[in-house]
């Protein structure tokens, strides 16, 4: 699973948000250091909905604006919960090989 | 599409979440705006990616080609709309006439197992070209038969009047007991009618029909057991009649009733006849078993008749469609000949198109858009084409529909039923998608020339033939269906202006039917006719007042056999057989007056003759030359059957009496008497009047008897009448043939107009050169001239071919008569050349200079 894909699961865990939300989201807890491109996020969005993973309806922001709220299947959930140990695991490798050098 | 507009709110809630975020950071309403869809980047390109993850790759290329032909048939809509209308017109008139000729030769009858359903009889000359059996014969042939599991008869449709409150003339037909079941019917309701019921002398009954049942009784079931007055006669409602029932004979029906025949009666009437065959006897094989039936039945006719009658027995589906069948097939064949221009015309604009196109599927290909792409993109826009022109034609085709059963003349067999037939639709929008597939394959299997890039001319022979050959053939199919058109019209116009030999205008023509119940003595009916006589006659503002038997021009008439006429001192009168018919008619004095036929010798009824004991008689100019060839028939003495010796008094001019097509038949007048002997349930009244005097002589005749139904038509209506058929089949091929001209004319001038295109360059070089613009109309035209040529003799050929297809529909007109093809020809020439003139006049205009920087 792509990175941008974790992410936006990882996002969605904590309660249902739209895309714009996503981005600012990643942004924001990232620090800064990771940045959406609103070009990647929706293909990648699409996609995980298509593939059952996510949701969506048209709700209202706290603003009161109109906007596409996705959320996160039980599919969606087990996957995260999948990807996140495979994540880990990635990571740790990572971590030994740069370690290592 | 909705997931389409759904991406478009979702992408337009994103930016205006970060527009405004960008507002609350600082910048101006319009730059936050700006920014925010900068951060989204190429939105199409993002919308490509979203669509293409939401649906399959074929849908979406299919989606695209979609779109990308819809474009381009909107860049260039005078295209577009000519070839829909091409295949709109091509499906809807041959699909409009395809289901209607579908069902009158096609369809299944309405009857179990039709296959095994005969019509037989003995079919003579003078019987029309109807079969008939003598009733007395019927009988015999019923009892000793092997061939039919049954046989079944019934008598012509006559009128009938259903009193109530509302009198309503009806059509009866008396029919044998077992009659339905013979076709594997049964009533809807009730039963049908036993033996007893025929008896001479059972209460009468009757089945209605199921519409009279609906629109009459409310569909009530308590109609059965009702007793209902036709003819005066009260008579019991025993059963209603299947909803889709039609006599075999194909007559209106409202009610059936028993023929209760009297075999020990006088009157020998005439039946149809109806059988099912065995199962396992052919028609060949049961015509073989009726054969000593038949002889048999011969020894009690005339000698003199039987030369002329012969035994026929045919499937009942064949007999039915005989009459219909020559003007279905002519129909079929000229929509067939539409549907083939329409195809051609719409095969070479597509073609043509593709050749102004050259250019852009180079773009496309240099693109790198694979071959097979393409192919698909040009077959997607025929394929469009052809659905569009499709639905298009289905409309057409149920309008057209409409207004054929609207316009179409009593006694075309079943096109009331017609409608728009599915696989019909199916088989001409395939024939059309087909034609689409093949030429859109034509014209995209070449690879585009990437030379065409270079803005420079592309030379090559390519296509060049096809076009030209297309066009040649459309103008030759058109040709073919104008010469039809004009034939017919011509054929028209000759019926329209027949001498008929008596006037028309300002007769009113009365037909009156006495119910016989009501009328039982001939004395009474001779009592009717005189009242009418002395209180029509009378009314101011009619100037001549006739009682006639029967009215010409129509065929109807009392006849007899010329073989059948004596003259006094010679007997028998000489004849090669039966010799033809000849028409009786029995008249007031008022008569010759009133049709104003001159009488050429002799002199006409008088009243005094309506009291002699001797009868006398007036010939026609034909029986007169045929009876005294070399003798002065004034004074001589003739007899027909029962007539009695008669007096030639007189003889009057000629005038059609048997029908507007044939010449006279030889016909004699007998004067009405003051006699109860030439009482009569039937007679027409005609009186020379203006038509507002209707309801006045209406009026009259109820005070006479306020029961009476009663048909008042002008003379010139009924003469109207008879032309109606030819009328209709003229109007039918007179529209095909319009259509295939307009469609032609439309080919020819794409054809040239892009030819005109194509040779921009090199006519600006003619013209730098000193060619005029008249020289170069020349060269335009000529070339126009020389397909129109091709195509007019390859037309003038086949329609040559065809004609004997016509021959059979047409009237006063030879079907290779010079006026009405050459006025074809001039009219395509006309159409041709005008559809080429416009074209060429922008050829003689193009501008040297301007033609040249394409180079």
């Amino acid at each position: 699973m792509a990175p941008l894909e974790l992410l936006i699961l990882k996002t969605l865990e904590a309660a249902p948000n739209h895309g714009f939300g996503i981005t600012l989201h990643i942004q924001t807890v990232s620090g800064g250091l990771l940045s959406v491109e609103e070009g990647s996020l929706y293909p990648a969005l699409h996609r995980l909905e298509k593939d059952g993973l996510l949701a969506s309806e048209w709700s209202t922001t706290a603003a009161s604006r109109k906007a596409r709220f996705y959320r996160l299947t039980p599919n969606g959930r087990k996957r995260l919960a999948k990807a996140r140990e495979q994540w880990a695991e990635t990571a740790k490798g990572v971590n030994r090989i740069m370690r290592f050098v | 599409m909705r997931r389409e507009d759904q991406w478009r709110d979702e992408l337009e809630s994103h930016i205006a979440m970060r527009a405004e975020l960008n507002r609350r950071q600082g910048m101006t309403t319009e730059e936050a705006r700006r920014a925010a869809e900068k951060a989204f980047g190429n939105q199409a390109q993002i919308s490509e990616h979203v669509r293409a993850i939401r649906v399959p790759e074929w849908l979406e290329h299919l989606r695209q080609d979609l779109q990308y032909a819809w474009r381009g048939l909107r860049r260039s809509p005078g295209f577009t709309l000519t070839v829909e209308a091409a295949i709109a017109i091509g499906i809807g008139a041959s699909t409009a006439v395809f289901s209607f000729t579908d069902r009158m030769l096609f369809s299944p009858l309405p009857y179990a197992q039709e296959r095994d359903l005969v019509w037989l009889g003995m079919a003579a000359p003078i019987w029309g070209e109807s079969e008939f059996l003598l009733s007395y014969d019927f009988d015999a042939w019923r009892r000793q038969q092997t061939a039919f599991t049954a046989m079944v008869s019934s008598a012509g449709t006559g009128d009938c009047d259903l009193m109530d409150n509302e009198p309503v003339r009806l059509r009866c037909a008396p029919v044998d007991p077992g009659f339905l079941a013979l076709f594997g019917l049964s009533p809807q309701l009730g039963r049908e009618f036993s033996a007893k019921d025929d008896q001479p002398g059972a209460p009468p009954t009757a089945l209605i029909a199921n519409g009279l049942w609906r629109s009459r009784f409310g569909g009530n079931a308590g109609v059965l057991g009702q007793t209902i007055e036709i003819d005066g006669r009260n008579v019991r409602v025993i059963g209603v009649l299947p909803r889709d029932f039609e006599l075999p004979s194909l007559a209106q029906a409202d009610i059936l009733r028993p023929h209760q025949r009297d075999p020990r009666a006088q009157g020998n009437p005439l039946l149809h006849v109806f059988a099912r065959l065995k199962p396992g006897v052919s028609l060949a094989e049961a015509a073989a078993r009726l054969e000593p039936l038949y002889r048999q039945s011969l020894k009690s006719v005339p000698p003199e008749l039987v030369k002329d009658i012969r035994f026929a027995i045919h499937p009942l589906r064949e007999r039915q469609i005989r009459d219909t069948r020559r003007a279905a097939m002519l129909l079929q064949t000229a929509v067939g000949l539409v549907l083939l221009i329409s195809i051609a015309n719409v095969a070479n604009l597509l073609i043509a198109r593709a050749a102004s196109r050259d250019r852009e599927l180079a773009v496309r290909a240099a693109m790198g858009a694979g071959s097979g792409r393409l192919l698909r993109q040009s077959l997607t826009e025929s394929l469009l084409l052809s659905a569009i022109g499709g639905a298009a034609g289905a409309g057409l085709a149920a309008a057209l529909l409409q207004l054929f059963a609207a316009t179409a003349p009593a006694g075309i067999a079943r096109l009331d039923q017609a409608t728009l037939d599915g696989r019909v639709l199916a088989a001409t929008i395939g024939a059309s998608l087909l034609a689409g597939l093949l030429f859109g394959l034509a014209a995209a299997i070449q690879k585009p020339n990437l030379e065409s890039l270079t803005g420079g001319r592309v030379a090559g022979p390519r296509r060049q033939w096809l076009r030209p050959a297309l066009v040649v053939a459309q103008i030759a199919l058109s040709l073919v269906l104008l010469c039809g058109a004009g034939l017919l019209l011509h054929s028209l116009w000759r019926l329209s202006n027949v001498q008929l030999g008596m006037r028309t205008e300002s007769l009113i023509a009365v037909q009156i039917q006495l119910p016989r119940p009501r009328y039982p003595e001939r004395g009474q009916q001779l009592a009717f006719w005189e009242a009418m006589e002395e209180r029509l006659g009378r009314l101011p503002g009619v100037s001549q007042f006739a009682i006639t038997n029967s009215l010409p021009p129509s065929g109807q008439a009392m006849n007899t056999i010329y073989a059948l006429m004596e003259i006094q001192g010679r007997g028998r009168a000489a004849a090669d057989g039966v010799g033809g018919m000849v028409v009786i008619r029995q008249v007031t004095p008022g008569y010759f007056p009133a049709l104003q036929i001159p009488i050429r010798r002799g002199r006409e009824f008088t009243e005094d003759d309506r009291r002699r004991k001797d009868p006398v008689t007036i010939l026609n100019e034909t029986l007169a030359a045929k009876l005294f060839p070399n003798r002065d028939p004034i004074g001589q003495r003739i007899k027909s059957g029962n007539t009695g010796w008669m007096e030639v008094i007189g003889i009057a001019a000629n005038v059609r009496n048997a029908g507007l097509e044939r010449v006279p038949d030889p016909e004699f007048y007998m004067v009405k008497r003051h006699d109860p002997a030439d009482g009569r349930f039937t007679n027409t009244i005609v009186l020379a009047a203006p038509p507002a005097i209707v309801p006045v002589i209406r009026d009259e005749i109820r005070r006479v008897d306020p029961r009476l139904t009663v048909q008042v038509d002008t003379v010139e209506q009924r003469v109207g009448k008879l032309q109606a058929k030819p009328r209709f089949q003229t109007l039918l091929l007179g529209g095909f043939a319009l259509a295939g001209l307009l469609l032609t004319a439309i080919g020819l001038y794409g054809v040239i107009a892009l030819l005109v295109a194509q040779r921009t360059p090199e006519i600006g070089i003619r013209m730098a050169l000193g060619a005029t613009s008249a020289d170069v109309r020349r060269m335009i035209l000529s070339q126009a001239g020389a397909w129109l040529g091709a195509g007019l003799s390859l037309g003038l050929m086949a329609a040559v071919a065809a004609r004997r297809l016509i021959e059979s529909l047409l009237f006063g007109t030879a079907p290779d008569a010079p006026v009405p093809l050459l006025a074809a020809v001039a009219a395509l020439s006309a159409a041709a050349m005008l559809a080429a003139w416009l074209p060429a006049r922008r050829a003689a205009r193009i501008d040297p200079v301007r033609a040249l920087r394409y180079e």
